[in-house]
């Protein structure tokens, strides 16, 4: 099956989102050199009775970045394209263990975010105070962040921080910012992961690998994470109570081989309950831009340098329409498809776990959680998809 | 070629989410159960039906999409009953990595995948995971009022080190 056309309606995304997945590393050796040039640290996020004392404004981030994308501005679409070619630079960095390549390019990357982050505080800013002529998003940018409180934190940082917002980034908002630069002199880059803000946690990354980036860290008072601690701070316990605790620290970055399980389900399988079907194999061609699946019996020229292995994410034809699957975003959410392929209702998926608790058997999802994107983060979003 | 299009690596961290699922005592509800985030066995999230509020974007409330009004909390009993149309469960949370709390490794997504992952197959409505994954990115830009693709559930779904391609891209 080829991938289907997009087609754009209102911004929105119009297609069966999807993805094809290529490893990244294919052996042990590629795995243990990415562990040990990384490192995962928090340098500080603070709590008091259980509460973190600052909010984190992911989706905002995300929404200034995407509207400078969908509004065609012109700095902020330059910065955006630059970013595909970062991340290219990134990926054959992390496949070839160079991982000066690797920092340089994260380092660069995070450098773009913020200057998407200042570049939309300036319009804002430039519409709100008539200094120059703007572009009319930028009008809307300043309705937005000054008169509706949709991007009420925007406002109350203006108050704050006033014309001086134009230097500050959402991205390494707060102490981030102040590591991020001591980090760089060492040769150090301390990427925050996400949409970044206040207290995300964040990777550090060298060429000198981790014994050199924990030494940075511990003579800058930063030592190993202690999750003991940290938790009797994030829940607020007894220990803590009335006082603000700062947690921070960090630890050895692990991959995570393993893919979602669901534990139980073997022993449940006779009662018509199946594994999801996984992503099938299939072929990149670089000629013609498409990805297809591959059945096992085909034979793929392994010489041809066009093709590209890989998981392809294609979703299910619906046998109503003999199109394939899509949950269209930007619409309401239409579950007709699911509904017609329901085969259990409530009583007998309850009757199977009631079973199972009789014979201890424990119905578990068990996903591990993505550690790093670093750069390429925030090229999934479906606004970069119908440009 | 293949550079032309948007990627995103990600590397899947040693950190698991695990989201266990029993009968609750009442077919009518589900009770939700989330330590890490003050939702406690002693006094669970017990919801029976979702609730609404109009999007905050007025492009998506203008299209009908409707926001979920208790966000992320109400995730289990809308993705239960109004997706899968299953009520009577009750779904546990484990507590996860306190570096993980702070945010940036996408804890939602896992999680929100374990629950359409276990609806799906609970209500035999077998879906795929590429199925599974077209639906978490929607509800999550509409339903949840996030904004986010969906690196973080492929990550979750396949474990260690990919680069993704989104299928049409910048340029």
């Amino acid at each position: 099956m080829e991938t289907p056309k997009t087609e754009k309606k209102q911004n929105y995304l119009i297609y069966p989102y999807s993805a094809f997945s290529i490893p990244l590393v294919d052996n042990v050796e590629a795995a243990n050199a990415i562990e040990s040039h990384i490192l995962l640290a928090q340098v500080g996020k603070k709590y008091k009775n259980g509460q973190a004392l600052s909010a984190r404004h992911a989706i905002l981030t995300n929404q200034i970045w995407t509207d400078l994308l969908q509004d065609k501005d012109e700095v902020g679409l330059l910065l955006h394209r630059q970013k595909i070619d970062l991340t290219w630079r990134y990926i054959a960095g992390l496949r070839s263990g160079d991982f000066k390549s690797v920092r340089q390019t994260l380092q660069q990357y995070m450098e773009i975010r913020d200057a998407l982050c200042r570049r939309w505080f300036s319009l804002a800013i430039d519409a709100e105070e008539n200094i120059r002529e703007v572009p009319d998003y930028a009008k809307k940018y300043a309705a937005a962040a000054f008169h509706s409180g949709m991007y009420k934190i925007v406002g109350n940082f203006y108050k704050r921080h006033g014309d001086k917002l134009r230097d500050h980034s959402l991205y390494t908002w707060g102490p981030i910012s102040d590591w991020a630069r001591k980090g760089e002199a060492a040769g150090i880059v301390l990427f925050p992961l996400g949409a970044g803000g206040p207290g995300t946690s964040i990777v550090a990354v060298s060429e000198h690998g981790t014994d050199y980036i924990r030494n940075f860290f511990e003579t800058n008072g930063i030592y190993f994470f202690e999750e003991q601690k940290a938790l009797a701070a994030i829940h607020g316990s007894d220990e803590y109570k009335g006082r603000e605790v700062e947690v921070k620290g960090h630890m050895p970055f692990k991959i995570g081989n393993d893919g979602i399980q669901l534990h139980g389900l073997t022993e449940l399988k006779r009662f018509g309950m199946n594994f999801p079907e996984a992503p099938q194999k299939g072929i990149f061609n670089q000629k013609i831009g498409r990805a297809r699946k591959v059945s096992s019996e085909e034979i793929i020229n392994a010489f041809d340098p066009d093709l590209v292995d890989g998981l392809f994410f294609a979703t299910s034809l619906d046998h109503r329409t003999g199109k394939p699957v899509d949950f269209r975003q930007g619409e309401p959410l239409d579950r007709s498809w699911i509904e017609s392929r329901l085969r259990m209702g409530s009583e007998k998926a309850r009757e199977i776990l009631r079973y199972a608790r009789d014979r201890k058997i424990k119905f578990i999802v068990e996903a591990r959680l993505r550690g790093l994107d670093g750069c390429g983060s925030s090229l999934d979003l479906p606004a970069f998809q119908t440009i | 070629m293949i550079v032309d299009f948007p990627v995103t690596p990600t590397i899947a961290s040693d950190f698991p989410i695990k989201v266990d699922f029993e009968v609750a005592s009442d077919p009518s509800e589900i009770i939700y159960i989330a330590p890490d985030y003050g939702i406690t066995s002693e006094n669970p999230y017990r919801a029976k039906e979702v609730s609404w509020e109009t999007h905050f974007d007025p492009q998506k409330a203008a299209s009908g999409v409707r926001k979920l009004k208790n966000g992320q909390k109400d995730a289990p009993i809308f993705i239960f009953k109004d997706i899968f149309g299953l009520t009577g469960f009750k779904i546990t949370c484990e507590p996860i990595s306190p570096i993980c709390l702070a945010g940036g490794m996408e804890s939602s997504n896992a999680f929100n995948l374990c629950l359409l992952v276990a609806g799906s197959v609970l209500s035999g409505a077998d879906l795929s995971y590429a199925d599974i994954f077209n639906l978490a990115v929607k509800l999550e830009n509409d339903e949840f009022g996030g904004s986010t693709g969906g690196q973080g559930y492929l990550s979750s779904i396949l474990g260690g080190a990919y680069y993704h391609v989104w299928l049409s891209g910048l340029r």
